[in-house]
């Protein structure tokens, strides 16, 4: 399910410091990244879409597709980046909690909502208390409170953080899964599974829009062109060669595989290169930085510009 | 969704309720009996004259709990002296009581002298009669009492309980309780001579009756009690119950799932329901309380004969705890990242102390203007706090009531609002 997230002259600030100012924003997807540096603002942000901020800015809106707009109380979920569970009563109370202020039942979860029960394997842990949970499994429990709560827009805080390949993979597939009926805005730092669940992204740096779009659009805007070099006979050396001798860009072995990466990329001068010291039929081919390397760029170039200010 | 609605989902968990309602209701109430009773006491043992004495010690000596627990219910002979021999053993002198009737018991008291024969021990005969059975006058004996006298000094060791409850109850005995209510009967005819006294001062409505005035006072420290523990739970526990949202992570998500004006009118829903289950509890606790400490000729309508006085004053007084409560919470919250924030709570009580002392100060000087004054300090906001505490007492002008009271709610109404957003803080540090 698409939603578009808008705003105009959106500013927040923390005492002295501005937060977040975006001039103005126009953003549809069903998945949408949040990214950025810490502190780019994009926890900010996520608290200015759930009405969470001491004075809500009036201009941000969230529509759904048939152009329904959207409030947290009525129609978003939130997981924060720590999990949320009162320490001192147990899993089954919290969820049964939300689920009698959402559903007026409080065993809703062990009717209707038994999947997301067992999607996220929260049955094990009902009848621990909240202190006795790692932090993964704190997080579990607020999405599977999330799920249980049907909402349409579901807002996580890097859900991916701390946890093992396989309960990424679950978890990504969970959302996958899931992307008919709920759209989802995820703050992340984990660029290789958001280029997998997002349609959209939305980057911040230092409380300012450094792009939006399509993922596509997002990993050419923040990264330029990208050419992939394949076929060629020693693509370590050719790997090593091209770091030196292209500073600028960003080039990386991916397998036997080389790609380059940079706004101001010459395809000639590549060709050149590589052919300087690989005859034997290494191949160039256009293709698209990955989101990891155009966030890599970027959060190299950004930490270019605040390094003068500190 | 509803603020009640989500108010009593939370309160349905068991630990919750324990944690938002049961607890600080259990600690208010409890505050609330010991000052109850600690206050009784106090104006019981104040009030108390010869005739009340004499019964009071009437009863001790029928009844009294520590002699009933060591010795029972039967009295005790006459007390007996035992001046003990020194004998020659083969293993030098040896000192033995002087007959059988004289064998030591372990309450038994010993004199511990350097020549028991010609000791006069006539003093303690008066101090332990009647509740020892023998007194051993010896060089080393040793009963669970020992006096040891010596040229220079005089000490007792005692080794047990009952005998040290014993040896208490000896030092009140009979003839210092005598004294006693010989004294108290004496100071009863000197003020009898002056009957009830009367302070007149300018700027006061009526003359203050000095006697009635510690009733009066432990009327009034009980009900600002009541009034003061009902503000705590009202304020600070609104931020307790923040805090404890905040603590388990669990704001956020339920601020944003029910919406800010639910989940803080939830907030204020749980507020009430303490602050009423408080005043359910105490005010007829308190009630009870004053009406038994209140001989039966007298009521509360004798101690406010103006029932326009009780209601003015009961609104100047919640208005004003309500209004520094409120500026104590505020700058606690707006400076919680200083290092000396903490100072800042105390800012309203530094005012009110100050204003208390001016106030008490006028009634050092006389005249017209000194009135004025103390009137002008009455009413004002935070300054006039401790003579409006006192103000049944001491009878103020009530137009200076109204003042005080209509200053401070406007004050209270400005703080609330200008000061909103404070309330909700966290929402800022999450």
């Amino acid at each position: 399910m698409q939603v578009e997230v808008s705003c105009k002259n959106l500013i927040v600030n923390y005492g002295v410091h501005c937060a977040l100012s975006i001039e103005h924003l126009t953003l549809r997807g069903g998945v949408v990244a949040l990214l950025g540096h810490n502190g780019a603002g994009k926890s900010t942000l996520m608290k200015a879409l759930l009405d969470l901020l001491p004075h809500p800015p009036r201009s941000l809106q969230v529509r759904g597709p048939d152009g329904e707009l959207f409030t947290s109380s009525s129609h978003m979920a939130f997981c924060p980046e720590t999990g949320a569970i009162f320490e001192d009563i147990s899993v089954a109370e919290y969820v049964g909690l939300w689920c009698r202020l959402k559903h007026h039942d409080s065993n809703y979860y062990r009717k209707a909502g038994q999947t997301y029960m067992e999607l996220l394997e929260i049955s094990p842990l009902l009848r621990k208390k909240g202190r006795e949970l790692s932090k993964g499994q704190r997080r579990r429990v607020q999405t599977a409170i999330g799920f249980l709560t049907k909402p349409r827009l579901f807002l996580i805080d890097e859900p991916f953080d701390g946890l093992d390949v396989q309960r990424t993979q679950e978890l990504a597939d969970i959302i996958l899964a899931h992307r008919e009926s709920t759209s989802f805005v995820i703050s992340s730092h984990r660029m290789d599974v958001m280029e997998r669940l997002a349609d959209a992204a939305l980057v911040l740096e230092q409380g300012l829009v450094a792009t939006a779009g399509s993922i596509e659009d997002v990993c050419k805007s923040l990264a330029g062109s990208n050419l992939l070099i394949t076929h060629a006979a020693n693509p370590t050396h050719l790997c090593e060669m091209l770091k030196a001798q292209l500073p600028s860009a960003l080039v990386s072995q991916l397998g036997d595989q080389v790609s380059v990466t940079g706004h101001t990329l010459d395809p000639d001068r590549v060709r050149s290169l590589v052919t300087s010291v690989d005859q034997n039929g290494a191949r160039l081919i256009n293709g698209r930085a990955s989101l990891t390397d155009a966030m890599s760029i970027h959060l190299r170039a950004a930490h270019a510009r605040a390094a003068p200010n500190n | 969704m509803s603020p009640f609605r989500l108010a009593f989902a939370l309160l349905r968990i068991p630990r919750l309720f324990a944690a938002l309602i049961l607890f600080p209701l259990l600690l208010s109430l409890l505050i609330v009996f010991a000052q109850l009773v600690l206050t009784t006491a106090a104006s019981r043992f104040a009030a108390v004259d010869s005739s009340a004495l004499e019964q009071h010690y009437e009863r001790r000596r029928e009844s009294d709990l520590g002699k009933l627990l060591v010795l029972g219910d039967t009295a005790l002979a006459p007390l007996q002296i035992c001046r003990w021999n020194e004998v020659p053993t083969s293993e030098g002198l040896r000192e033995v009581p002087p007959g059988p009737q004289c064998a030591p018991d372990r309450l038994d008291a010993a004199l511990h002298v350097a020549s028991p024969h010609d000791f006069d021990a006539k003093d303690y005969v008066r101090l332990l009669d009647g509740w020892v059975e023998r007194l051993h006058v010896c060089k080393s004996c040793r009963p669970d009492i020992v006096i040891s006298i010596a040229e220079d000094s005089i000490r007792s060791d005692v080794y047990s309980t009952q005998a040290l409850i014993l040896l208490q109850l000896s030092r009140n005995n009979q003839s210092v309780q005598e004294h006693f209510i010989a004294a108290t009967r004496e100071r009863d005819q000197l003020r009898a001579l002056t009957g009830e006294t009367h302070f007149h001062s300018v700027g006061l409505r009526s003359s203050i009756n000095l006697d009635q005035s510690k009733r009066m006072l432990t009327v009034i420290v009980n009900v600002a009690g009541l009034v003061i523990v009902a503000l705590w739970l009202a304020l600070k526990s609104h931020r307790k119950v923040l805090d404890y949202f905040a603590k388990n992570g669990a704001l956020l998500p339920m601020v944003a799932a029910t919406g800010k004006r639910s989940f803080y009118g939830a907030l204020w829903v749980l507020t009430i329901l303490r602050v009423s289950a408080f005043l359910a509890a105490a005010v007829p606790l308190t009630l009870y309380g004053i009406h038994e400490l209140l001989d039966s000729s007298e009521d509360i309508p004798v101690l406010f004969p103006e029932r326009a006085e009780l209601v003015l004053w009961l609104i100047a007084l919640t208005s004003s705890f309500a209004l520094a409560a409120l500026i104590a919470s505020l700058a606690d919250l707006r400076h919680r990242h200083e290092l000396l924030s903490v100072l800042y709570r105390y800012v309203p009580l530094g005012f009110c102390m100050l204003g208390t002392a001016l106030w008490t100060a006028t009634f050092i000087f006389d005249g017209p203007l000194f009135g004025t004054i103390r009137s002008g300090i009455t009413a004002l906001p935070i300054l006039g706090m401790g003579p409006i505490l006192v103000a049944p007492a001491l009878k103020p002008e009530l137009s200076v009531l109204v003042v005080h009271g209509v200053l401070t709610l406007i004050l209270l109404g400005f703080a609330v609002r200008a000061n909103t957003r404070w309330f909700a803080a966290h929402l800022d540090e999450l």
